[in-house]
């Protein structure tokens, strides 16, 4: 999924998304999908204010149907009742499965939908699990899967969820109306990118073939072509089920109808938000839900600061308090690193997404020129400017090591802080030891000091340095165009599920370049795309995952990007709580969060 | 007789500029609003010799490039924001840039950008006050009509939307913005809206000149309206002029700082003081001294301007007392 811009001149990270599927936001960070945390190689920078970084990386494996069995196995220590205050900058932008895609969104959904599959967290380990059906999936070509619902699912009203409603949920995902959500199962199904010329949603009264719903508890998906990694994919939160009959359509956005744990019993757009139990959903069909609070009490509207002032004061009801997304800055780093109180009630892992430096392939032609810019590129002096360790680690790599398949490797091995000689001997064999190299940097104080330190390191590898601020509301736009006339520039990516086919197409593959979308180094090699066509034709995941992880490498001896971090969520949270820690999509995890 | 000459023999007369200057010179918050002024002054035009002498400059990133300068995220080791014998007023969070000649520097971008905005606009503030309140009729009317349309427009948002603009139509995208060009603009925008005030301000004297009887004694005898204006009017507008310079200049600072602390000012690496204080309002919380040394520079700059300015009126005109 795209990263989005921060919003704000502090470090904290905002995770819009933009209503592409493939664009990107920018920095701050982003969204996501995968799995569980984990340290990614940090070559520098010793302390994390949090020891966080010890978990083993762990690729998500597909469970078995006993995997798939509720109840989630028990949190330890962890015990039901009390009521969990979550604290946010801003409301949900979207409630409605159909169109949530950004991180938040999606966090707030994890409470109030089911879909057929979905992620369990043990520990360290994540695997992915039926969750409303009974297992991942079965198919015996990769282009129809077929899925069996369990016994005792039940909605908020105690009504059953049945394979009809499934096809419903998904067959909205269409509509036009109800835009901003991921836009995988359409282009599969249909075969099509501009799916609604196929298929325009179900306010018409059409019904979607592609999927056949025998009896009320089969579905069968008929996809137009290979996808190995369907069952990831129906784990998005877009794709949940709602009975026809209950479809509000625009007031769905604040009101949702809940398969989850949880009910909306008010929401008072942009102040605040209630949720209590959804008495009907029975824990023993869930393997990946706990629901220990009694309920969940939304705060939106204020700034990053106060949220995280209130959360270390942690006075009456915000002992119980967390966020979902807020970060704490560099400027509260030192307070946190020095206060144990503090440090215990800190969550610090890394998340999905990763940030790089996208090289316009179009303006910079010589893959020797790109690479001197990767040799000399400051990265530990620009990441020290949003808040060192805090803000994430450092990355060689297009995968980030939460994606299954990573394979870490160091193709250039030079400093973080960037080997100015190397690129100036390397300078010395092309054409011109002094090319002219624009910059695009969103116009903040943060990145206005990167730009300082970017000029800087690459002047003294002999390039001649043009900074050019945008202002952050127009970054993406004009660095997302094909056209433009930079030739460095910030950009990010959180994978939606942890394959590798949901980042390399959409960052490298030249066929997928327009306005706008995640395609920003404008790589546009026959070999990459037709090694893409490839593995994605395999039904293999297993060899699919080895392939992508060798196609990582290939395409960084061609430099698009210069690798740069694997952003960390770093949070506060009330010292009544246990349980907290990130999950699959990055930020804050709710459904292991237990009142003490 | 040699008449008009300042001297000390009360039987000899003074000029009214010996009577002001001996006013001013009594004046002891004044005169301590002077010395400081020009310390200022001082400072901004010795600054690269200060600098060398210090053995620093305003750009170079000390923290980055030398390990243990700053810690890990960014912000300066030792207490008082890396205060110390090497580096007199710290470190700046982040970049570890030297504080003391960014703040050296921040002056001269300050004083120039202010000293010649107040030059523009107090010349062309006179030159169409002295027009509309000597000419009267029509073209009294007609200006004080743009300055009315001057003086009501939001001139801060216009500001902020338009330099970027006015930026990218003259470089292309492909290169540097020239410093010289930010400054440019900045000037040219200031100065647009700030002729308005000093017009309307000196329109009103000269309407309460142009009818007093030496100015008509003078058109009586024949004298060309441009003499008139030269040598009548214009010698009793020096205090208004100097008055509502002298005060502009801190306006100016502040207006200037404020433009950058918004990010349509001077960009890095230029050092600025208003760049200086949104950065440190980002950081106070971990280092408070990067707040506060340029805010306390710009406010003690900023009252002595005042101060002075305020003396100046003072003994340039006692009945305003």
């Amino acid at each position: 999924m795209p990263i989005s811009v921060s919003a704000s001149t502090s470090i904290s990270r905002s995770r819009r998304r933009s209503r592409s599927a493939l664009a990107i936001a920018v920095l701050g960070t982003l969204a996501v999908t995968a799995a569980c945390s984990s340290s990614a190689a940090e070559k520098s920078g010793s302390g994390d204010p949090a020891a966080a970084g010890t978990v083993a990386k762990q690729a998500v494996a597909l469970g078995t149907a006993a995997d798939s069995q509720g109840p989630d196995p028990a949190v330890p220590g962890a015990k039901s009742g009390g009521t969990v205050t979550v604290l946010e900058q801003s409301d949900f932008s979207h409630l409605d499965p159909a169109r949530v895609w950004s991180s938040a969104n999606q966090t707030a959904d994890l409470l109030l939908t089911r879909q057929l599959t979905s992620y369990q967290q043990v520990g360290n380990t994540t695997k992915l699990v039926g969750d409303l059906a009974t297992d991942t999936g079965t198919s015996s070509d990769g282009k129809t899967w077929t899925y069996h619902l369990k016994d005792g699912l039940k909605y908020e009203d105690g009504s059953t969820i049945t394979a009809q409603d499934v096809k419903y949920g998904i067959e909205r995902t269409f509509q036009k109306e109800l835009s901003g959500g991921p836009q995988y199962l359409q282009m599969w199904l249909t075969g099509k990118t501009d799916y609604s010329s196929t298929y325009s949603g179900p306010w018409g009264g059409q019904d979607l073939p592609q999927i056949e719903t025998p009896d009320a508890k089969t579905i069968v998906f008929h996809l137009a072509s290979v996808h190995a990694d369907f069952p990831f994919a129906l784990a998005m939160q877009a794709y949940s089920p709602l009975p026809k009959d209950k479809d509000t359509k625009s007031a769905l956005d604040q009101h949702p109808f809940s398969s989850g744990p949880y009910k909306v019993d008010s929401h008072d757009v942009d102040k605040g938000m209630v949720l209590s139990r959804n008495a009907y959903w029975d824990p023993k069909t869930d393997p990946v839900r706990h629901a220990y609070p009694d309920g969940w009490t939304f705060e939106f509207g204020a700034q990053a600061v106060d949220i995280n002032q209130r959360l270390i004061a942690a006075n009456g009801p915000d002992k119980d308090a967390m966020t979902f997304k807020v970060t704490i800055g560099s400027d509260l780093a030192a307070q946190v690193n020095s206060s144990p109180d503090l440090k215990a009630r800190l969550v610090n892992e890394v998340t999905p997404f990763s940030e790089f430096y996208n090289i316009n392939t179009r303006r910079v032609t010589d893959p020797k020129v790109r690479q001197a810019l990767l040799e000399a590129f400051p990265r530990a002096q620009t990441r020290q400017l949003l808040g060192g360790p805090v803000y994430g680690d450092f990355t060689n790599t297009i995968l980030s090591p939460v994606t299954d398949g990573y394979q870490n490797y160091d193709l250039y091995n030079v400093p973080d802080t960037g080997d100015p000689e190397k690129a100036k001997a390397l300078l010395a064999t092309t054409s011109n030891p002094h090319p002219t190299i624009v910059y695009a940097y969103q116009d903040d104080t943060a990145w206005q000091q990167g730009a300082v330190a970017i000029q800087q390191a690459l002047q003294k590898a002999g390039f001649n340095v043009v900074t050019k601020a945008i202002s952050t509301k127009n970054y993406l736009d004009q660095t997302q165009k094909v056209d433009n006339q930079y030739d460095l520039y910030w950009g990010g990516w959180g994978p939606d599920w942890p394959s590798a086919s949901s980042v390399i197409p959409p960052l490298f593959d030249g066929r997928q370049i327009t306005d706008g979308g995640g395609n920003n180094s404008l790589l546009n090699d026959p070999a990459v795309n037709a090694e893409i066509d490839r593995i994605e034709a395999m039904t293999d995941l297993k060899a699919q995952d080895t392939a992508w992880a060798a196609l990582d490498k290939k395409i960084m001896q061609e430099v698009p990007i210069i690798p740069w971090v694997d952003p960390r969520q770093v949070s506060l949270y009330g010292p009544g709580l246990g349980g907290v820690h990130t999950g699959f999509i990055g930020t804050c995890y709710p459904l292991d969060v237990y009142v003490k | 007789m040699i008449r008009s000459r300042p001297s000390k023999d009360p039987t000899v007369p003074r000029t009214p500029a010996a009577l002001a200057w001996q006013r001013l010179r009594a004046d002891r918050t004044g005169m301590a609003a002077g010395v400081v002024v020009c310390a200022f002054f001082l400072l901004g035009l010795c600054a690269p010799l200060i600098s060398a002498i210090y053995g620093k400059n305003p750009y170079t990133t000390y923290g980055q490039n030398e390990p243990g300068l700053l810690d890990e995220f960014g912000y300066p080791t030792g207490s008082m924001g890396g205060i110390s014998g090497r580096f007199w007023l710290g470190l700046e969070p982040g970049l570890g840039r030297d504080v003391f000649t960014q703040l050296l520097y921040g002056i001269r971008t300050s004083l120039l950008i202010s000293a010649v905005v107040v030059l523009i606009v107090t010349v062309l503030g006179t030159a169409v006050g002295l027009i509309a309140g000597y000419a009267g009729g029509w073209l009294d009317a007609g200006l004080g009509r743009i300055v009315d349309i001057a003086l009501s427009f939001p001139s801060t948002l216009f500001i902020i939307a338009f330099v970027p603009v006015v930026q990218s139509l003259f470089v292309s995208a492909d290169q540097q913005t020239p410093t010289w060009m930010r400054v440019t603009t900045l000037v040219v925008v200031l100065a647009a809206f700030g002729w308005a005030p000093v017009a309307r301000l000196l329109r009103g004297q000269v309407v309460s000149l142009r009818t007093r009887e030496f100015v008509e004694a003078a058109r009586i005898g024949g004298a060309s309206p441009i003499r008139i204006v030269r040598r009548e009017l214009l010698p009793n507008l020096w205090t208004p002029i100097l008055v509502s310079a002298s005060l502009s200049v801190p306006v100016y600072v502040t207006t200037e700082a404020a433009l950058s602390f918004l990010g349509a000012g001077i960009d890095e690496p230029t050092p600025d003081w208003g760049r200086m204080i949104h950065r440190g309002a980002e950081v106070y919380l971990s280092d408070i001294t990067y707040m506060l040394i340029p805010g306390v520079a710009i406010l003690i700059f900023v009252v002595a301007f005042n101060l002075l300015g305020d003396s100046v009126r003072d003994a340039l005109s006692p009945s305003g007392r």
